[in-house]
Order: C-alpha cells, then sequence, then structure tokens
C-alpha cells in the first residue's frame, strides 16, 4: 500500500527492465551470412568474425587467414546500435568471389578487398561509401558489386581502380553475375538488368512485381531468377524477354537456383525446393521438397544429390535429383545456416551461424570435418 | 432486526472460476505445445500490424513516416476507452492521497489494520485500486506489438527483411508495396537522428513532467526525479542509435499521450513558469499546489515555521482532496483554496 524505499526502486527497475526489453525486443541484430567457395583446389571461406580464411577442402586445414587491419573495413568498433557490431573486420553477407588467382570480398560496410588467392596479402581496398548487402563477383578483369545507394560499382580487379558505375532505382542487395561480358543483376526496384560488363551501358531491364535479392543463373542463354513476387522466372538472356514464370510458391525466393540436366531447383522462403523443367518451368517433382524452415541458403548439386538447407533449424537436406525424396539428414549444426551452400567434389561445404565450416559427405550426409573459423 | 444482506461474492466467484479455468486452458495449450506463444502473438497482433503499416505506406503517398503516424494514432483511438479511464482511475487515487496519508499517521504502526481502513476508504470512495493497472495491462501488449510491427516493416538489414517475409501476409498487393520508402520530410527513418532524439526526449519529459503524481515523500519525490529524466535521457539516448522511424512512434505516441493526459488532468505538475516571486518578493515555487502545500508542511518543521502555518496548510489539504467533490474538481480550483488557505495562514500570523 505505503511503498518502501526498497519496492519503489525494485518497481523503477521493473520499469527500466521492461522498457530495455522492449526496445531491444525489435532489434534483429545484424550478424551476417558468410560463404564458401571452392576455387583450384582451395577453400575460400569468409567469416562471421569479419576475415577470410583459406583452407584445404580434405581436412580443414588452414592455409592462410586474412582480417583488415583495424578501421579499414568502415566498420565502427564499439558503437551501440540495434544492430550493433563489435567486429574490426564487419560483417559479410556472401560469398567470396575469385579471379585471376585473387580473392574479393566485399563488406557490409561498402569496403571492397582483393586478396591474394596463394599467401592472403592483401593487395587493395575500395570504398564504396554505401552499404553492401550482398557480394562481388568478378570476370572480364572486372569486380562489380552491388550497394545500397542503387549503384553497381565496376572495380578494375587489378588494382581496384573504378571504371563506371551503373545506377537503379533502389537499393541492390543482391550479388550480380558476370556471364559473357554481360553482368546479371537483381535490384530491390522490382527489375533485373542486363548490362554491359566493359562500360555498364544496359542492355534490358525485365520488370517482376518485388524485389530480387538473389543471385541469377545463367544457363544456355536464359536468366533463372526468383524474385519476392513469389514467382520464379526464366528470362531469355539477349533479350530480357520472359520464357517463362512458375506461379506456385507462397513466399519469396532469395537463394541463387541451380541447374542439372534439364532442370533448374530453386529454394523458396515458403520451406520448399521446387524442380522445374528449364525448358517450360513445369513441375519436375510430383511435389515440391518440403523442408522444415525456410530455404535461404543457394542449394548445391554435389555426388548427384541436391544438396538443401533449412533456416532456423539449421537442418541439411539430401534429396533425390529424379524424384524429390529426402535420401538423408544431418542434424548436428544447431544454429541457423543462411550463407548459400558449396560443393566440390562430392563434398557439401555448409557455412554455419555459429561460425564453424562443416564439410559433409553428398551422397550419405556424413560429416567429414567440422573446423571453427574463428581466429 | 438488521435483514442480513446477501453474499455478492457468489457472481464474482463465477467469474473468477470463467477466469481461472480460461487461464488454465490457455496454459495447458501453451506447456503442451498446442499453441506458441510467438505463433499466438504473431497471426493476432504482430502480422496484423506489420501489413497494415506495409499496406498504408503504399496508399498514403507511399512514405512509411506517414503510415506509422496513421497507424500510431488509430491504435491509440481504438484505446482512447482504455486510456481515459486509466488515467480518471490515476486522478481518483491522487485525489485520495490526503486521506491516505492521514490514515498511514493514525494506523502507520499497524500495518494490518492500516490495509483494512485503506481498502474501507476505497470502498466509500468508490475507487477500485486495480483501475490504473488493468487498463495499462490491456494496453501493454498492443504498444509492445506497434513497436514491433514499426521495427520489422522498415527491415533496415538484411536479417529483418528475412523475418519481414514471415510477417507478410503473401497478397500482390502488399508485395508490390515493397521496398518502402525510408525517406520522411528528408530524414532517414533507418538510421538514428539527433533532431528526432531530442523531440522524442522533451515529448517524454513533459508527459513524465504532466502524470507524475506529487507526493510528500522524499523517497518517491526522488524516486519521480529520477524518472522524470531518466526516461527522456533513455529514450534520446535511443533515438539517437536506433532507426529514427521508431522515435517517429514514440512522438506521435507521446504528443497523443499529452493531449489525453492534459483533457483528463490538465497540464498537472507542469506549470507554467510563475514569475509573481519577482513581483512579491517571495519564492513561488512552481508544481502542483497540493505538492506545494505538503512540501511546505513536511519542510515547516526543520525551517522552524509556525505549526499554525503547518496546520493550517493541512486543512487547505485536507479541504482540496478530501471530498469527492475534490477529486472530479480541477486543478485550478484547488490551487485557488490552497493560496486562499496559505492566505488566511499568513493573515493570522
Amino acid at each position: 500500500m505505503f511503498d518502501t524505499r526498497r519496492t519503489r526502486l525494485t518497481k523503477v527497475l521493473i520499469v527500466a527492465a521492461i522498457l530495455v526489453a522492449l526496445v531491444l525486443s525489435g532489434c534483429a541484430g545484424k550478424r551476417g551470412w558468410p560463404g564458401t567457395i571452392s576455387e583450384g583446389g582451395v577453400l575460400y571461406a569468409s567469416t562471421m568474425d569479419g576475415r577470410v580464411v583459406a583452407l584445404n577442402p580434405d581436412s580443414g586445414s588452414r592455409r592462410w587467414d586474412w582480417e583488415p587491419s583495424a578501421g579499414q573495413s568502415g566498420q565502427t568498433a564499439s558503437s551501440f546500435t540495434c544492430a550493433g557490431s563489435s567486429l574490426v573486420g564487419g560483417l559479410f553477407y556472401s560469398a567470396p568471389a575469385f579471379a585471376d588467382d585473387m580473392v574479393f570480398v566485399a563488406f557490409h560496410s561498402g569496403t571492397v578487398y582483393a586478396i591474394n588467392a596463394d599467401n592472403g596479402n592483401q593487395l587493395w581496398v575500395y570504398d564504396l561509401r554505401s552499404s553492401v548487402s550482398g557480394g562481388p563477383a568478378a570476370g572480364n578483369g572486372t569486380v562489380f558489386v552491388g550497394a545500397a545507394n542503387g549503384k553497381l560499382t565496376a572495380l578494375d580487379a587489378g588494382n581496384g581502380t573504378f571504371e563506371w558505375e551503373f545506377s537503379t532505382k533502389n537499393e541492390i542487395w543482391a550479388t550480380p553475375a558476370v556471364v559473357d561480358g554481360v553482368v546479371y543483376f537483381g535490384s530491390l526496384d522490382h527489375n533485373l538488368y542486363a548490362v554491359n560488363a566493359v562500360d555498364g551501358t544496359e542492355n534490358w531491364a525485365f520488370k517482376t512485381d518485388g524485389e530480387i535479392a538473389s543471385i541469377p543463373l545463367i544457363v544456355d542463354g536464359v536468366v533463372y531468377i526468383g524474385s519476392f513476387d513469389n514467382r520464379f522466372y526464366a528470362v531469355d538472356a539477349n533479350t530480357g524477354k520472359q520464357k517463362w514464370v512458375f506461379e506456385g510458391a507462397g513466399n519469396w525466393f532469395w537463394s541463387q537456383a541451380v541447374y542439372d540436366n534439364g532442370i533448374v531447383y530453386a529454394g523458396c522462403l515458403d520451406h520448399n525446393v521446387y524442380a522445374l523443367y528449364a525448358g517450360n518451368g513445369t513441375p519436375a517433382w510430383p511435389k515440391p521438397f518440403k523442408a522444415d524452415d525456410q530455404v535461404k541458403s543457394s542449394p548445391v548439386i554435389a555426388g548427384g544429390v541436391l544438396v538443401v538447407a533449412s533456416e532456423d533449424d539449421g537442418k541439411i537436406y539430401g534429396v533425390d535429383l529424379k524424384t524429390g525424396k529426402q535420401k538423408w539428414e544431418f542434424d548436428n549444426i544447431g544454429t541457423k545456416v543462411l550463407s548459400p551452400l558449396c560443393a566440390a567434389g562430392g563434398t557439401v561445404y555448409i557455412n554455419s551461424q555459429d561460425n564453424k565450416l562443416y564439410a559433409l559427405n553428398a551422397q550419405t550426409g556424413i560429416q567429414v570435418w567440422a573446423v571453427p573459423l574463428s581466429k | 432486526m438488521a435483514e442480513a444482506k446477501p453474499k455478492p461474492v457468489s457472481g464474482f466467484n463465477v467469474r473468477r472460476l470463467i477466469i481461472f479455468l480460461l487461464i488454465a486452458v490457455v496454459l495447458f495449450l501453451l506447456i503442451t505445445g498446442v499453441i506458441s506463444i510467438t505463433g499466438v502473438w504473431d497471426t493476432i497482433l504482430l502480422n496484423p500490424m506489420v501489413n497494415f503499416l506495409v499496406l498504408m505506406s503504399k496508399y498514403f503517398l507511399g512514405s512509411f513516416g506517414i503510415a506509422i503516424i496513421v497507424l500510431t494514432i488509430i491504435i491509440r483511438l481504438l484505446m482512447f476507452p482504455l486510456t481515459m479511464r486509466q488515467l480518471q482511475s490515476s486522478k481518483a487515487m491522487q485525489a485520495l492521497q490526503p486521506k491516505m496519508k492521514e490514515l498511514q499517521k493514525k494506523y502507520g504502526k499497524d500495518q494490518q489494520k492500516l490495509n483494512q481502513e485503506v481498502m474501507k476508504l476505497y470502498k466509500e470512495e468508490g475507487v477500485n485500486p486495480l483501475g490504473c493497472a488493468l487498463p495499462m495491462l490491456i494496453q501493454f501488449p498492443i504498444w509492445i506489438a506497434l513497436y514491433q510491427s514499426v521495427i520489422q516493416a522498415l527491415a533496415y538489414t538484411p536479417e529483418n527483411l528475412l523475418g519481414l517475409s514471415k510477417q507478410l501476409y503473401h497478397s500482390s498487393i502488399i508485395q508490390q508495396a515493397l521496398p518502402l520508402n525510408h525517406y520522411f520530410l528528408g530524414l532517414d527513418l533507418t538510421s538514428g537522428n539527433i533532431f528526432m532524439a531530442i523531440l522524442t526526449a522533451v515529448s517524454m519529459w513533459v508527459l513524465q513532467k504532466m502524470s507524475t503524481q506529487p507526493s510528500a515523500d522524499p523517497q518517491a519525490q526522488s524516486m519521480n526525479r529520477i524518472m522524470l529524466w531518466a526516461m527522456p535521457l533513455v529514450f534520446g539516448f535511443f533515438s539517437l542509435t536506433l532507426p529514427s522511424g521508431l522515435s517517429l512512434y514514440w512522438v506521435v505516441s507521446n504528443v497523443i499521450s499529452i493531449v489525453m493526459q492534459y483533457r483528463v488532468t490538465g497540464w498537472g505538475t507542469l506549470q507554467k513558469p510563475s514569475f509573481a516571486f519577482l513581483r512579491r518578493g517571495t519564492p513561488q515555487p512552481a508544481g502542483n499546489p497540493q505538492a506545494k502545500i505538503e512540501g511546505a508542511a513536511s519542510t515547516g518543521k526543520k525551517e522552524g515555521k509556525s505549526d499554525a502555518l503547518q496546520q493550517k496548510g493541512a486543512e487547505a489539504s485536507g479541504a482540496i482532496s478530501g471530498s469527492k467533490e475534490a477529486a472530479g474538481s480541477d486543478i485550478d480550483s484547488q490551487r485557488k483554496k490552497v493560496r486562499h488557505g496559505k492566505r488566511r495562514s499568513k493573515r493570522k500570523n
């Protein structure tokens, strides 16, 4: 009834705790989703703590380890924000890119780095001055990166000098793809663009009804891409004209599709993986493969098996390419898997949110090795 | 012989039993996993708000800022009856403070008796001590959902956007509304802003000042002072570091609360600065008149002022809020009575 000092203080503390909990409850902190690529018998993995690691694929042993010097990545070291990060190196939202014995990475803070693939020495750095929520692509002696300022920037792969930029009407969160001198990339302005890799002139733009954040897949002159309008498109790579569209999904497409033997496999945030005939977009399986959670990671094909990761529970599935039936399941990761999967020689490599790299036998789902990617 | 009154508890017990059974059923469903808290929360509160925000930002000039303002106003309008009940109860409780103090003086040593007398007072005055808490408890989840919906719909990080994919209804109208326009009156709603931080802190200070209940208890006064400054400072700091979209929601919500608070209790302890002391040459502390009287009474002894002044002050204080009419009367009439009481005390001396 009449409060003592202690009960009043307790009340104030409870109110303060509720307020802080309330304020922080809406914060889905930025953690990033780094990835792995396999080039020339070496794995190059970006890490959750803002570094790049080169590993031997048979054992996971390290060849070299790279991190930017303090302050270079443009990430503040100790600022309090809803999505704050205390990393010196910052966050990655993609796997590295590889070309001409160089590894390229783009931090979320907007700094792009070129690293010598043999020894991990830093070659150059370029600051885009805008955040990058996708990653770099390399080809034609150029590195291409899209940023939140809506611009796709082309940098000379050899020395990191600016070549040209192409503006879209909204942010670019997708990693581009470079094929035959053309850069294909999606934008949050709902368009898929094809741009000349040499001079940055627009070849065509294909409009969808939703944002595009996934990486385009280009096979035999056709661009396959999913959009946030719950549709999956096949677009002629030369003309930008739609060949077919698949409209049976229940959520967004965010991951890159994978192609094998006339069938395109596309993971969707409605928990399904759809197998569609590349010629006409009709389903190749009687029913899509259903994972336990959203399929955000790009699936891969290794050892004749489609390997799929579901987001929240971190389960990895081996799926029969012909029937869509589950062959095996690996659920020892125990944390989110958001990064694109990587396949090489019958093994699939998974960057998990606990900053570990797992190697699984793609045919059996048995773990080959797992190594921490932290320092 | 007086006829024994029928026990009014039977209906009350049935109501309690129904509430108890409902809670038991909900707990059972939660424990057995038939329903999940987050699932129910998202389906009933969060998802409709997020989708409404996205939809409105499409139709209100494509501006997410206007969508935040409109949704905040709509939610506050829907909550209007509850908020008013809470404010009225708070005001009634405030008016009972002098009587409560008397009871405390009288029965301070016997806690049980004190509680009985206080409950009796509540009954006599027709005041429900839970009248403030219950509407607040009902509103609290809705405020949290509104706050979460703003941060979800902003989707300013890739993780947030991924989270948004789970909240949105999959209609083409909603999908086409994305991405939302993050700029409002030149402000980037996804990043912190000093202007919005100042607005948040100032509006929160004003609201806090208006709604603070004056108290003679020095400990309570000290707590009130801490809350008065801590809340605006904490939220000002959050506004500097969190997305401005949230600050916009806080500012709009605070302004609505200020208007409602003013309608019920007036400016409360937030008084226009009084320069009367410049004319009279005597200090005239600003604040609630009741607080002034009680303050005078409590500090009088320390400063060696006459007991008569204290007594008159206490009488005036009792006159203000000792009756039921006082509970309904406005602050201005209370202030007049206090001044009148003070003048009388001075004349006597």
